[in-house]
């Protein structure tokens, strides 16, 4: 699948940990997130990511960006025509290459995912 | 009495025009014909019979009417007279308000961790709420992802910008603001 395939890219930049799409409703479409990571916590923070943007969006902070800084790691989301594309890295990354990254990945990817397709990568 | 001689011309002139070719039905333009070569004739005619008189300084002074025939012929070279164009009779529509658009300022607002509001400042009212509650997503945004806390949290859109950082254990700062002015809050969160 072109979404998954698409994923494996932004894992070749160096801190990138895991990423995963969310749909604009909060549901997850796509993930290639480390096999510690539990699915069912990663569907409850995909609705949350989704719920931050809407809460700007309602608020005219249109949010086609977004980064969580969580100290060790940052997650950065950036939205795209159908849905956002969330990326989990370490503190340290380079941050130009990884927000150009991902926006090409965004650029690529369907507009129409299947919700919930799990990616051992 | 020389003027209103080109007006009847004028006159006479549109009028044959005007029942001779088809002109639209709307009511708002109407075409003005005044051939160039009646306007012209009736300029020269009264051009021949006005002499400039002197005053007494020895200066040259227009006499009335061949001012009025050099408006005449100043109004004769626009194209809307030239009996080729139309033109809108009607007043124009009056000037319209601009639409609202969001506050050119940046507000910031300082909020405890049980959603007090101890500062505020700037346009935006929703902000303490809204910040408060970015945070306590992104709290646990964090936590489901295996983090402690979330020091910042940043939403950049195409004309302005909102962030929530933590500032000390018990209290939140969120700024948020036309993207012009937010340059040093996207750099400092590596968005810029």
């Amino acid at each position: 699948m072109i979404a998954t395939r698409l994923l494996r890219v932004l894992a070749d930049i160096a801190g990138v940990t895991g990423s995963f799409v969310v749909s604009p409703d909060g549901e997850l479409s796509v993930h290639a997130m480390p096999d510690d990571q539990d699915e069912q916590e990663l569907m409850l923070t995909a609705r949350r990511v989704a719920r931050i943007l809407q809460c700007g969006a309602a608020n005219g902070v249109q949010g086609e960006e977004a980064l969580f800084d969580f100290g060790a790691g940052k997650l950065l989301v950036r939205e795209f025509i159908g849905g956002y594309l969330c990326v989990l890295c370490e503190g340290r990354v380079e941050m130009r290459s990884l927000r150009l990254t991902a926006r090409l990945v965004a650029r690529g990817m369907p507009r129409d995912l299947p919700v919930r397709e799990a990616f051992a990568g | 009495m020389k003027p209103a001689v080109i007006e009847r011309a004028r006159e006479s002139e549109s009028a044959a025009q005007r029942s001779s070719r088809p002109e639209p039905q709307t009511g708002v333009v109407r075409k003005a014909v005044v051939p160039e070569a009646v306007l012209s004739r009736a300029v020269l005619s009264e051009e021949g019979g006005s002499q400039p008189d002197l005053s007494v300084d020895g200066e040259p002074r227009r006499s009335r009417s061949s001012r009025i025939i050099a408006k005449s012929r100043s109004s004769a070279s626009r194209p809307s007279l030239s009996g080729e164009g139309w033109r809108c009779l009607d007043w124009p529509e009056p000037p319209q308000k601009p639409a609202a658009t969001e506050p050119l300022r940046a507000s910031v607002a300082q909020v405890d961790m049980d959603g007090r509001v101890l500062r505020h400042s700037g346009p935006h009212a929703w902000l303490p709420e809204a910040g408060e509650f970015v945070h306590r997503l992104a709290l646990l945004v964090a936590q489901g992802l295996g983090f402690d806390r979330c020091r910042a949290a940043t939403l950049r859109g195409t004309r302005s910008v909102l962030s929530v950082s933590e500032a000390g254990p018990s209290r939140i700062v969120a700024v948020t603001g036309p993207s012009d002015l937010m340059n040093n809050v996207l750099e400092k969160s590596g968005l810029e």
